[in-house]
């Protein structure tokens, strides 16, 4: 084990530990200057955590050291947060400027990183439980800001409320584990797990699997995340690209344990179906900007987990880190909203030619996925279900392109640029599958009648959508009452809402 | 005067006059309810939607009161608020209200809603668990509602046990408990155009409809609470503080402008360039810069130049209305591209790619099933594209600027106003351009003594990632970019047609007289200069001069500024904040406004007035029977007067009145803001903008104090004619100080109307 990287991974962890104490011990005194202190510590923690990964990565091996476990996996994860994190501090050093709680806020942030980081880098189960509730709980001080503005801490109340019970059954969870395996490591656990007995590995399982949708806020505990708006917009950025996707994480840890529990990963992946399919189209009739972020997260998280219940854990770690930025991105920018055109009547409704035509570039998009990835055709197996997104993003791809009159020269450029989408698809992906190659190995053999059926849900609307049928429909008794439940749905809880002018706090 | 923006401005005041007056007698007919809810609507202010954020006093409706009367009523109508039932029902009406005035977030819009709010609400309301809970009584109920807004009023009027003759009252408070969604309504029904087509109609009844049924769904109890009115030592001492800053402000200014009286007699050398301003105080300070550089005169003018257009802009294919509110465009022109069909054939290539990739991003967006592989398709460039943003905010804005322009060039662009057979609609008559000059120079008092170059400046500022970035833009070209008008002012002032006609009316303007366009960035303190090579250049040494004096102007002012915004390289850091996504002060605006000055250039020259006045400059003796004037006082005043109400109550009460905080601001429906995860619409200006800090202001809350430079007898006619004048003095909403040049001294309008010689050092001269 080479010093080198000892020393690097010890600045992954060590330089949020002194951004932190840092921001403690003197954020009160010198606020503006601890900040960005403290943000330079995060910046650097990110390029140690980049340099480890990729001497990690080439040198193919993990190390355990001091109750910590040095995977790719665990440094790819560190590289997300910290850099979400740095991206986020550097951000609020301007945003914040001038308010009250500057230097808390700073504290906090620098507090949820380091505990983040440890929680991704923990093998020791109750550190990593511990990490876990001090992240939570960060994140809930972080998400009230103001605790005089009421609908802000009835907020972090009904946050607190919702991932406390996901605490308490991981530590039951992890109890459980510990005392049936005699054992505290978690990779430990993973390899040898035979001297726990199926049903005390399934129940644990099943506990670490209710966590697991609890933290990625799935239906039905979406709520405390389609109310966590009244947070400041950084916050909800680093929330949307690191805290909620916990579950995912969590799951992925315990990758090998789970794969050997094909029941539990088909509730998994039927939550995330119901989480899907809510969320997409939670997010479609939003009308704030903000709340339609989180209802994409919704959906984007059912997806993730739709991922992990179809054993594809890599993909799932590819989704939740292009997911987290991809997220991050748009929160953190979402000040630009009144800027960008109207997205109404934007859906044109295209003809049954046209869908045929594109499709063509569907399947050339799935190809070149498939080929970036190295994923099989034709084999019914859990890849494929990646597959069939690839040939409907192609296809809308396409679709955008070639417009309503078909034009040969249209057809063309479609074509390339929708085997260009699926190539970068694919490379996305792969970039990720490269640094975590054991983690692909465990998919589900074959899809079930539950997986077809899901896949059907999936692709109905999308058709739909593109033949216009939301327009057509517009005036029908059902479409208003569907309108109605999912705009109901999507409401956040009444008391996190600042029902009044003067009950706002700033 | 002629003036036809000065006729239709007095039209306003006129009708917005005679609806104070009208009293209604409440029968039970529609048209009764109508004039109730209308009537009850004036304790409400319009709400400008974002994208044209319009400055106007929350307390609009309460002018006809004194303004410690107003304050006070203002302050207790709100402080009864704390119920449950009424939380319920607000929580509803800022669903539906959300729901309907959306113009672009979801993909998806609410059924129906073109019929009409009140309609479409009706259509879904039976279906709404949340209104009825499942009662079947109550579903009933809502079905059998009729579908005419007044009716439905007076059912529930009646259901809630509103005793008659209080309806009125009863109305006025439910409006106040969500003022910002109410005035919201109010704009949409009475200040849109009406000549545009809406996509979401809604007239004041159907407002009250929705929140009357809702109200008798949730909170049957309504009219029988008696409402407690909370009483305070509070507004009582504001207003206190604010009186005694307003007079030592008052004793402070005069102090430095009555000295400088003499100077407006001074004659001066023919000036090598005049430079025309806005109004806006963030002009003063660059006027002074510039004007310290050479033999440079600079002008005060509302920004819209008199030239009350709506535009068809060809770049961003938006139309939009670029004068004050208070005027109706009077004509439609186009701002056309200026460049070779070959680029143009190229720009619009550009374009189409751009758009092209645009609707890939779009249509996997928002759309079932596809976001899922557009994230991960492009998380990797977002990642980049948000470290580059926030590690370095101008190399970052550099970078996508210089992608877009090698997708899509930049090209010129410039207003076509002629008449023309292919569009009667648009374009402006020759005659009208004559008359629309000849007022804008005598308004302005540029009737002698042209200088070799006039460039003529519009405002706009330059921010990012900013909802309020309209709030910044020229409140006299209705929150827009004044560019398009200034650039077609100079066009029209250079024909020689225009001229020849001037001339004839006694303006005589050089032939060697060059007028051009320009754009004051405010954010930036950059001016461009439009279309110069389209002209000939008479003195290329001066312009070239001038060109480099700017640039140093625009340091000189960075340095000024920057001082106010705590920078320590000020140029470098006020370049930072126009372009870095994380700002949320990117400039000042118009924050610590105080005084708006009708007078000469020459009164104010010598004076550093530490960009807190609005300067329009006027020339008394040139405007004999006061038309300019009067316009002056009606339009421009009165548009400053908005802002400065604005800035006072945002400042004063950040919450009832501003938007409160940036960092937790949500864009909804891309036409406002609500706090977090949903509230009452926050009109009015975020702290951030009126704030230094949480805790201490960064603008002065004191009310608009008028000068003018003119005769006292002449300014009195002017405000016994005007009783949008007569409002605004006696109702002591804003504060006119008149220095007679007869006698060099201050007179100060009191509330009964009698001049009062205000100044500390004239002692006491006593009443004239």
């Amino acid at each position: 084990m080479s010093m080198n990287l000892i020393f690097l991974v010890s600045l992954v962890l060590g330089l949020p530990a002194v951004a932190f104490l840092g921001s403690g011990l003197f954020g009160k005194i010198k606020p503006i200057i601890v900040a960005r202190f403290a943000t330079s510590c995060i910046g650097f923690g990110v390029v140690a955590a980049v340099a480890s990964l990729f001497y990690m990565g080439f040198s193919g091996n993990s190390i355990s050291y001091l109750m910590m476990r040095f995977s790719p996996l665990s440094l790819l994860l560190s590289v997300l947060i910290l850099f979400v994190s740095f991206v986020v501090h550097r951000f609020s050093l301007r945003y914040l400027d001038g308010d009250r709680l500057y230097s808390r806020y700073f504290l906090n942030l620098s507090a949820i990183t380091l505990s983040a980081v440890i929680m991704v880098l923990a093998d020791n189960l109750f550190i990593f439980w511990g990490a876990w509730s001090l992240s939570n709980l960060f994140l809930i001080l972080l998400m009230v800001h103001k605790s005089e503005w009421s609908a802000a801490k009835n907020a972090g109340w009904l946050a607190c409320k919702t991932l406390l019970p996901g605490c308490v059954s991981l530590l039951i969870a992890f109890l459980l584990m510990s005392f049936h395996s005699h054992t505290f490591s978690i990779e430990a656990l993973i390899q040898d797990s035979s001297s726990m007995s199926t049903i005390i590995l399934w129940m644990t399982m099943g506990l670490v699997c209710i966590t697991a949708l609890i933290q990625s806020a799935n239906w039905p505990f979406h709520r405390w995340l389609l109310s966590s708006l009244n947070s400041p917009t950084p916050v909800s950025a680093l929330m949307h690209a690191g805290l909620v996707n916990g579950g995912g994480i969590l799951i992925v840890k315990f990758a090998p344990l789970f794969s050997m529990h094909e029941s539990l990963l088909t509730i998994l992946f039927i939550f995330g179906a119901i989480s899907a399919l809510l969320g997409t189209f939670c997010k479609l009739i939003q009308n704030d900007i903000k709340r339609m972020l989180a209802s994409s997260t919704l959906a984007q998280m059912g997806f993730m987990m739709m991922q992990c219940g179809l054993g594809l854990f890599a993909a799932a770690i590819a989704h939740l880190c292009w997911h987290g930025l991809f997220k991050a991105y748009l929160f953190l920018s979402s000040g630009g909203a009144v800027a960008q055109n109207s997205h109404q009547n934007r859906n044109p409704s295209y003809g049954v030619l046209s869908l045929v035509v594109a499709s063509a570039g569907g399947a050339l998009g799935m190809l070149s996925f498939a080929y970036m990835t190295s994923k099989p055709i034709f084999s019914l197996q859990a890849t494929t279900f990646l597959l069939v997104f690839a040939f409907v993003a192609g296809t809308q791809l396409m679709l955008a392109l070639i417009g309503n009159p078909l034009q040969i020269k249209k057809i063309a450029f479609g074509l390339i640029f929708a085997c260009l989408g699926g190539l970068m698809y694919g490379g996305s992906i792969h970039l990720i599958e490269l640094f975590i190659p054991h983690m692909t190995t465990y998919y589900l053999p074959s899809l079930s009648l539950i997986h077809g059926v899901a896949l059907v849900l999936f692709l109905a609307p999308w058709v739909a959508f593109n033949f216009g049928l939301s327009k057509k429909i517009a005036q029908s008794k059902w479409w208003s009452w569907l309108y109605m439940s999912v705009m109901n749905l999507s409401q956040p809880a009444s008391k996190t809402v600042t029902t009044l002018r003067t009950h706002y706090h700033c | 005067m002629s003036s036809a923006s000065a006729l239709s401005i007095k039209e306003e005041n006129r009708k917005m006059n005679m609806k104070e007056k009208v009293r209604f007698v409440v029968n039970n007919n529609e048209v009764a309810i109508k004039a109730i809810v209308e009537n009850s609507f004036k304790v409400l202010a319009p709400v400008w939607p974002l994208e044209t954020f319009i400055a106007c006093n929350p307390l609009h409706g309460f002018e006809s009161q004194h303004f410690d009367d107003a304050f006070l009523q203002n302050l207790q109508v709100h402080a009864e608020y704390g119920n449950a039932s009424l939380k319920a029902v607000n929580l509803q009406i800022i669903k539906w209200c959300n729901a309907f005035f959306d113009a672009g977030q979801a993909p998806i819009p609410m059924p129906n809603r073109e019929r009409g709010f009140y309609l479409a609400f009706l259509e879904l309301a039976h279906l709404d668990k949340k209104l009825h809970h499942n009662k079947k009584a109550l579903k009933q109920w809502l079905c059998d509602l009729p579908t005419v807004a007044e009716e439905t009023i007076r059912v529930c009027l009646d259901r809630l046990e509103v005793p008659r003759g209080q309806e009125d009252a009863f109305i006025k408070r439910t409006l106040l408990y969500l003022p910002g969604w109410g005035g919201y309504v109010k704009w949409h029904a009475q200040w849109q155009d009406a000549s545009k087509s809406v996509t979401t109609p809604i007239s004041l009844s159907d407002f009250v409809a929705v929140r009357l049924v809702i109200t008798t769904l949730l909170w049957p109890g309504a009219a029988k609470e008696n409402h407690k009115i909370g009483d305070s030592d509070l507004p009582q001492t504001l207003i206190k503080k604010l009186k005694r800053k307003e007079n030592e402000y008052r004793d402070t200014l005069l102090d430095a402008l009555l000295p400088q009286v003499e100077h407006t007699k001074t004659e001066k050398q023919r000036a090598d360039a005049q430079l025309v301003f806005c109004i806006d105080v963030r002009s003063e300070p660059f006027r002074r810069a510039i004007e310290a550089l050479g033999n440079y005169e600079t002008l005060g003018f509302a920004g819209f130049y008199g030239l009350p257009i709506r535009v068809d802009d060809y770049k961003s294919g938006k139309t939009k209305d670029c004068c004050p509110v208070l005027l109706k465009p009077r004509f439609h022109i186009d701002e056309a591209p200026s460049v070779s069909t070959s680029d143009l054939r190229r720009y619009e290539e550009g374009k189409t790619i751009r758009s092209t990739f645009k609707n890939i991003y779009e249509g996997l967006k928002y759309n079932f099933s596809t976001p899922f592989a557009l994230v991960e398709s492009l998380g990797l460039w977002c990642g980049m594209n948000m470290l580059l943003k926030t590690v370095s905010p101008v190399l970052g804005k550099r970078l996508s600027q210089s992608i877009n322009r090698f997708i899509v060039p930049d090209i010129d662009t410039h207003p076509s106003f002629e008449l023309n057979e292919c569009d009667l609609d648009k374009g402006i008559a020759l005659d009208e351009q004559i008359t629309y000059a000849e007022t804008v120079l005598r308004l302005m008092g540029l009737v002698t003594g042209f200088g070799k170059i006039i460039v003529l400046c519009g405002h706009g500022s330059l921010t990012e990632n900013n909802p309020y970035a309209s709030a910044l833009d020229c409140g006299a070209c209705g929150g827009n970019h004044g560019a398009t008008n200034a650039k077609l002012l100079a066009a029209i002032l250079n024909k020689h047609q225009v001229r020849r006609a001037l001339e004839e009316k006694g303006i005589h303007i050089p032939l060697d007289t060059v007028f051009y366009g320009a754009l004051h960035n405010t954010t930036t303190d950059a001016i461009e200069i439009y279309n110069v090579h389209r002209k000939e250049v008479i003195y290329p040494e001066i312009f070239n001069q001038l060109l480099v004096d700017l640039n140093i102007a625009k340091g000189n002012n960075n340095k000024e500024r920057g001082e106010k915004l705590a920078a320590k390289h000020a140029s470098k850091d006020i370049m930072r904040r126009s372009q870095d996504w994380s700002e949320t002060r990117p400039e000042w605006g118009l924050a610590r406004n105080a005084a708006f000055i009708v007078a000469p250039r020459a009164l104010t020259a010598n004076l550093n007035l530490d960009g807190r006045c609005f300067l329009h400059s006027y020339e008394w003796e040139s405007d004999e029977n006061g038309s300019c004037l009067e316009t002056i006082l009606t339009a421009p005043m009165v548009v400053a007067q908005w802002i400065n109400t604005q800035y006072l109550f945002s400042t004063l009460d950040n919450v009832r009145y501003g938007s409160g905080s940036k960092i937790t601001h949500n864009v909804t429906g891309k036409i406002g803001v609500m706090q977090g995860n949903g509230s009452d619409l926050m009109h009015g200006l975020s702290l951030q903008s009126v704030m230094s800090s949480d805790d201490t202001p960064y603008h002065e809350p004191q009310r608009l104090l008028t000068v003018v430079y003119a005769k006292r007898g002449m300014v009195y006619r002017l405000i016994e004619k005007q009783d949008i004048l007569k409002t605004l003095f006696f109702n002591e909403w804003v504060h006119l100080i008149v220095i007679d040049p007869s006698d060099h001294l201050p007179y100060k309008l009191d509330k009964t109307g009698d001049w009062v010689v205000s100044h500390r050092h004239c002692g006491d001269e006593g009443l004239t």
